[in-house]
C-alpha cells in the first residue's frame, strides 16, 4: 500500500480547473490526450479513474466553458477535440486568482509559529 | 450566466432525449489509444486491451454519470413515475374509472356551485363593458319618514334617480327600471314578465338594436301611447324572427302597446329574471292601473320602487361616484328634517342589493357546506380506493424495496401515480361543471322565462376553484393511502412473504372510520332532503284551513299619508262597503297579518284564576274575515259589528285549540280572558284550527279579535274574495280607492301569488338538496363495496378453512356481514343525530312546514333506504366470496 500513500485522489471539483488549464497551454487535445496530459503534469501523482474525465469535459462543455467538435486522432481516426473557448479563458483566469488567493492564505497560516501570535 | 447555459443545455437534451453515442465512440477511441501506447511498451495486445479498460474505470459508472450530466435526473425519476403510473392505472382500468368518476363528481358537484354562486354574486352582468357598471341603493339613518317600499327598501324613487342622473358629473349615463308581470293578450290572457324601464335603459346598457328601435324621448312622455320592446327570445317564440313585428300592436293588462323594437339576441337585461317586454316607466299609470294608478309615481320622493344602474366614467373609481352621490343626497335631506341618506354603491353583477347579498351570503355558505360535504365523501371514497389498492400492491412494494428502492422513492411513485388520477379527476371535474352548470341554470325552478341569464363560462375564478378544489381532495384522499402503504409495516410484511401483507391493524381502523363517515354523510343528506320535501308536501296536501283561490291582498301606505286611529279604520270600513257593493265580490274583511305567513304572538291570562300568563297566537281582524276567507264558526257565532266596545267586554273568536287549551272541560263560549295589552275579552264563539303561521302546520291557540278595538288599524291589509269576473273587480280597486281619498296608493296582490312565492326557498333547496344526496348516496354504496370486497378478499384463506373444517356458508356469511353492519350502524346513528341537529334549524326558519324536525318517516325511511342499499352492496361480494371451493383457493394459497 505504499503506492497508493505517494498517489492523492483529484481534490474535488479541480479536475475541471485541470483540464481547462490544459487546453489553454496546449490547444485543441482529444479526450484521451487531455487525460495522458494531466497525468504527466502532475507526474503520475495524481490518480485519475480516467473515465471520469468524460462527465467533467461534459459539464464544461455545458457551461460553454469549452467547445469541441470531430476531428482526426493520431493514428488516423475520429475524434472529438476540445479547445477554450473565451467565456472558457475567463472562468480560467477568474478560478487561477481564487486559488491562488485561498493558497496564500492557507501558505501564511502554514508559516505560522508560536511568536507570530504573541 | 453559466448556471443558465448548463441548464439550458440540460434542458434541451432532456427534451431531444439525447443518447450517449457520442460518449461510446470516445471511450471506444480512448481504449484504443491507450491500448497502442501499452502495445508499444512491449504489451500482447490483450494484455493492453486489458489494462486499458482496468485504467479507465468502470465503464457503466461513468456512463451513469455522464447521463445525469447530461440531462435532468429529477425531471427523468418524474418522467419515469409518471410513464410508470400511466401503465399501472391503464392495468387496472376498473379502479381508474371509479376513482375518476367519483373525483370528477365530487369536484364537477362543488366547481358547479361555486360557478353559479359565482355568475349570481360576483361575475359582472352580461352586458357591454359590463366592468365599469355599478348599482346604485340608498339606506338611511336618523329619522326616516315613513317611506313606502315596494321591492325593497333600499331601492330609490323616481325623483331621487331622476335628481342623480341629471345633476352628477360622474356616470356617462344612469338607467332605472323596476320589475313588473303584465298579462298579454285580451281575452285569456297568459301570463309575461316584464320591466318599467327608464328611457335611456337599453343605451346605458349598451345594447344595439337591429329590428326597431329603443325608446326615445316621444314614448317616454307620460302622455305618450304606450310602446314596447320585445326580449329576442319573445320575439321568436312568438313572432318567429318576423321583422314585421315592429309597429304591430300587442295587449298588455287590457291595454293596446305599439311595439317599437327587438331587444338584441344576447341582451338579458340586469335581472336573473328575463323580462318578456320591456315598456316605459312613464307609461305604468295606464298599464298598471292597481298599482300605480291612484297616484303620479314619478312626482313620489318618499317610496322606494326604483332600481338604478349606472356606468362610470373611464377612470373613475366606484368611491368617488359614491362620495358625489352622497352630496346630492345631502340636499334631498334637507325636505326630510332629521334624515341621512347613506348611497351604496355595488358593482355590476346580478344579486348587488345589499340585503340580498347578506341573505345570499349564508346561502353561498350553506350549500358550500353541503358540496363541501358531497367532496369530502367523494374524498372518503378515494382514500378507500387507494387504501386497498395499496394493499393489494403490498407485494409489489414489498419486493421493491427488497431490491433496493428507498421508502422515499417508494413513495414518490405512489404519490405520483395519486397526483395523475386527481389531474384526470379534475379534468373530468370540469367536464361535469361545464355540463351541469348548464343543467341547473335551466332547471331552477320558479324561472319562467327560459334559462337564467348567467355567464357560466369558465374563467380563471372558475378553473382555479375546480384546481383548488383537486388539489385538496388529492391531498385528503391520497396522502395517508400512500404514507400507509409504504410505512414500516411494509418490513414486517416482507418477512412474512407478503401473504398477511393489508392485514394491518390501522389501515382496518382507518378504512373503518371512513366508511362510517360516509355513512353519515349519506344521512345527513338524505335526512334534509327527505324533510325538505315531505314539508313541501305538506304545503300542498294540507288545505290551510282558509280560502286562498281568487283571494287578492291589497297593501296601502295609510301612514305614510298621515292616517291613524279612527281614521284608518274609517277609510278601512268606507272601502270595504264600496268594494263589498261590487256583483264580483265574494267578500272583503281587513287583517293585521297575512295568514300562512305570519301571526302576532300575545299574552293571555284567564282572571280569576291562578293559570300563568300564556303566549298564544292573534290575528285582529273585521267583522267580515271568517266568511271572506271561508272559515266556519262551529260554536256561538261571529262578530256581530264594527262598533266600539270602549271599557266594557270585548268580542273575541277563539280557536279549538285555544278552547282545548285554557277551557279544557267547560263550554268556553262565554268565558272571559285578558289578552293583547291587557283588554278584556268575552269568547264569542270558536273557528277551527287553521295554519296561520306556517303553512302546513296548525296553529296552536289563536284568538281573532278585533281591529277596531286595537285602534292600530293603518297597516292592516285587506283581503277581497272574487265570485266571478275577478279582473273587472279588482281593476276597479284603484278607481274606488282615489274616491276615497286620492292620496292613498293601493297595491293588490294575488294571494295564491304571494303563499307560492313563500315557498320558493324552500323548494329550491330541496331540489338542490335531493340533487346532493342521491349523489351521496351512490358514493356511499360505491365505497361501502369496495370496503366489504377487500375485506373478504383478504380473507379467502381464513373462509376456506372455516369452510373446510365443516363451518356452514350460512355462518361465514353473518361473520363477513357482522363488522360491516356494524359499521353502517354506527354512520346511521352518527348521520342521523347530526341530520336531527340541522333539522332543527330548518325548522327554526320555518323551512318544514310544521313537519317534526324529527320526523319518524323521514328518519326510518332514510335508515332504512341506507342501509338496505349498504348491506345489499356488501352481500354481493360476500356471497361470491363463501362461494370459492376451499380446495382451489387453498391450492392457490
Amino acid at each position: 500500500m505504499k503506492d497508493a500513500k505517494q498517489k492523492t485522489d483529484v481534490p474535488h471539483g479541480t479536475l475541471g480547473l485541470m483540464v481547462l488549464k490544459t487546453l489553454d497551454v496546449i490547444g485543441p487535445l482529444n479526450g484521451y490526450a487531455i487525460a495522458r496530459r494531466v497525468e504527466q503534469i502532475s507526474g503520475d501523482l495524481l490518480t485519475v479513474n480516467q473515465g471520469t474525465l468524460y462527465p467533467v469535459l461534459l459539464k464544461l462543455e455545458q457551461e460553454g466553458a469549452i467547445e469541441s467538435e470531430w476531428g482526426k486522432s493520431v493514428n488516423n481516426r475520429r475524434a472529438r477535440f476540445y479547445r477554450v473557448s473565451r467565456a472558457g479563458r475567463k472562468l480560467l483566469q477568474a478560478e487561477t486568482r481564487d486559488w491562488e488567493k485561498t493558497t496564500a492564505i492557507l501558505g501564511r497560516f502554514f508559516e505560522l509559529t508560536a511568536e507570530d501570535l504573541t | 450566466m453559466r448556471r443558465l447555459k448548463r441548464f439550458l443545455a440540460r434542458a434541451a437534451n432532456f427534451i431531444t432525449r439525447r443518447d450517449d453515442l457520442r460518449l461510446r465512440e470516445e471511450m471506444e477511441e480512448h481504449l484504443c489509444e491507450q491500448a497502442r501506447e501499452y502495445v508499444r511498451a512491449g504489451m500482447s495486445p490483450d494484455e493492453a486491451r486489458r489494462q486499458a479498460v482496468l485504467k479507465f474505470g468502470a465503464v457503466e459508472a461513468v456512463r451513469e454519470e455522464y447521463h445525469s450530466e447530461q440531462g435532468i435526473p429529477l425531471l427523468e425519476e418524474l418522467a419515469q413515475d409518471i410513464r410508470y403510473a400511466l401503465r399501472l392505472l391503464a392495468r387496472s382500468p376498473g379502479f381508474t374509472i371509479t376513482a375518476v368518476i367519483t373525483l370528477g363528481l365530487g369536484v364537477g358537484v362543488n366547481a358547479s356551485l361555486f360557478s353559479l354562486i359565482y355568475a349570481v354574486g360576483i361575475r359582472y352582468l352580461p352586458v357591454k363593458d359590463s366592468a365599469s357598471l355599478v348599482s346604485i341603493y340608498q339606506q338611511y339613518r336618523g329619522q326616516v319618514h315613513a317611506r313606502g317600499v315596494y321591492g325593497s327598501s333600499y331601492y330609490l324613487s323616481y325623483p331621487e334617480y331622476a335628481n342623480y342622473r341629471d345633476r352628477n358629473s360622474t356616470f356617462s349615463g344612469l338607467a332605472a327600471y323596476a320589475e313588473s308581470g303584465f298579462a298579454l293578450g285580451g281575452t285569456d290572457p297568459q301570463p309575461v314578465s316584464g320591466q318599467l324601464v327608464s328611457c335611456n335603459y337599453f343605451s346605458v346598457l349598451g345594447a344595439e338594436f337591429s329590428v326597431g328601435r329603443g325608446f326615445n324621448s316621444d314614448d317616454c312622455r307620460a302622455s305618450a301611447a304606450p310602446a314596447a320592446i320585445l326580449s329576442h327570445r319573445f320575439w321568436q317564440s312568438h313572432y318567429g324572427d318576423s321583422r314585421s313585428v315592429i309597429g304591430n300592436t300587442l295587449t298588455l293588462n287590457g291595454q293596446t302597446v305599439t311595439v317599437t323594437g327587438v331587444a338584441p339576441a344576447g341582451f338579458s337585461g340586469t335581472e336573473l329574471q328575463v323580462p318578456d317586454v320591456w315598456v316605459p316607466v312613464t307609461a305604468a299609470p295606464q298599464l298598471l292601473p292597481i298599482t300605480f294608478g291612484s297616484r303620479d309615481w314619478l312626482a313620489l320622493g318618499n317610496v322606494s320602487w326604483l332600481q338604478v344602474i349606472g356606468h362610470l366614467k373611464p377612470g373613475i373609481s366606484r368611491r368617488a361616484a359614491r362620495s358625489e352621490l352622497a352630496v346630492l343626497a345631502r340636499q334631498m335631506d334637507a325636505i326630510y328634517p332629521g334624515r341621512q341618506t347613506v348611497v351604496i354603491v355595488n358593482a355590476g353583477s346580478f344579486v348587488n342589493n345589499p340585503e340580498e347579498r347578506a341573505d345570499g351570503l349564508w346561502i353561498g355558505v350553506a350549500v358550500f357546506m353541503l358540496g363541501a360535504l358531497v367532496l369530502t365523501m367523494a374524498c372518503t371514497n378515494l382514500a378507500n380506493l387507494l387504501l386497498s389498492r395499496g394493499a393489494r400492491r403490498q407485494p409489489e412494494l414489498v419486493t421493491r424495496l427488497a431490491l433496493g428502492a428507498t421508502r422515499r422513492r417508494l413513495l414518490t411513485q405512489l404519490l405520483t401515480e395519486n397526483m395523475l388520477l386527481s389531474a384526470l379527476g379534475g379534468l373530468a371535474g370540469v367536464a361535469v361543471m361545464l355540463w351541469l352548470t348548464k343543467v341547473i341554470a335551466h332547471v331552477l325552478p320558479g324561472m319562467p322565462s327560459g334559462p337564467l341569464p348567467l355567464n357560466l363560462t369558465p374563467n380563471l375564478a372558475t378553473l382555479l376553484f375546480a384546481l383548488m378544489a383537486t388539489l385538496m381532495a388529492a391531498l385528503l384522499s391520497g396522502v395517508a393511502p400512500a404514507l400507509q402503504a409504504t410505512g414500516p409495516n411494509l418490513l414486517t410484511a416482507l418477512k412474512e412473504g407478503g401473504a398477511a401483507a393489508g392485514h394491518g391493524r390501522r389501515r382496518a381502523r382507518l378504512r373503518d372510520l371512513l366508511v362510517i363517515a360516509q355513512v353519515a354523510g349519506c344521512a345527513l343528506l338524505l335526512v334534509l332532503a327527505g324533510l325538505l320535501a315531505r314539508g313541501l308536501r305538506r304545503t300542498e296536501i294540507i288545505a290551510p284551513g282558509f280560502a286562498t283561490q281568487s283571494v287578492y291582498v291589497l297593501s296601502f301606505d295609510l301612514s305614510e299619508r298621515g292616517y291613524a286611529g279612527t281614521r284608518a279604520l274609517e277609510f278601512a270600513r268606507e272601502l270595504r262597503e264600496r268594494l263589498g257593493a261590487f256583483s264580483g265580490t265574494g267578500g272583503v274583511a281587513s287583517s293585521t297579518v297575512l295568514p300562512g305567513i305570519s301571526a302576532d304572538l300575545t299574552g293571555v291570562t284567564i282572571p280569576g284564576t291562578d293559570h300563568p300568563e300564556e303566549q298564544v297566537l292573534a290575528n285582529y281582524v273585521s267583522a267580515d274575515y271568517f266568511r271572506t276567507m271561508e272559515i266556519p264558526i262551529l260554536r256561538g257565532h261571529g262578530f256581530t259589528g264594527e262598533e266600539l266596545h270602549a271599557g266594557g267586554l270585548l268580542p273575541a273568536l277563539v280557536s279549538t285549540a285555544m278552547a282545548q287549551r285554557f277551557w279544557p272541560a267547560e263550554n268556553p263560549l262565554g268565558k272571559e280572558f285578558l289578552g293583547g295589552q291587557n283588554r278584556r275579552y268575552q269568547v264569542l264563539g270558536i273557528v277551527p284550527n287553521v295554519s296561520t303561521l306556517h303553512l302546513g302546520q296548525e296553529d296552536g291557540p289563536i284568538f281573532y279579535g278585533l281591529i277596531a278595538d286595537t285602534g292600530a288599524a293603518a297597516d292592516a291589509k285587506m283581503f277581497l274574495r272574487a265570485n266571478r269576473d275577478a279582473s273587472s273587480t279588482v281593476s276597479a280597486i284603484p278607481v274606488v280607492v282615489r274616491q276615497i281619498d286620492p292620496n292613498v296608493t293601493v297595491t293588490t296582490e294575488s294571494y295564491q301569488q304571494i303563499l307560492s312565492e313563500q315557498l320558493l326557498p324552500a323548494r329550491r333547496g330541496a331540489i338542490l338538496v335531493s340533487a346532493l344526496g342521491l349523489l351521496a348516496l351512490v358514493l356511499a354504496v360505491v365505497g361501502v363495496t369496495g370496503v366489504v370486497s377487500l375485506a373478504t378478499s383478504q380473507r379467502v384463506r381464513e373462509i376456506c378453512i372455516r369452510i373446510a373444517f365443516g363451518a356452514r356458508r350460512h355462518d361465514v356469511l353473518v361473520l363477513l356481514l357482522g363488522h360491516g353492519v356494524k359499521l353502517v350502524a354506527i354512520g346511521l346513528v352518527a348521520g342521523l343525530a347530526l341530520a336531527a341537529g340541522s333539522a332543527v334549524l330548518l325548522a327554526s326558519n320555518g323551512l318544514l312546514f310544521g313537519l317534526s324536525p324529527i320526523d319518524p318517516a323521514v328518519f326510518l325511511g332514510t335508515a332504512s333506504l341506507l342501509f338496505c342499499s349498504a348491506v345489499s352492496s356488501m352481500l354481493f361480494p360476500a356471497l361470491r366470496a363463501i362461494r370459492v371451493d376451499p380446495v382451489v383457493a387453498l391450492r392457490y394459497e
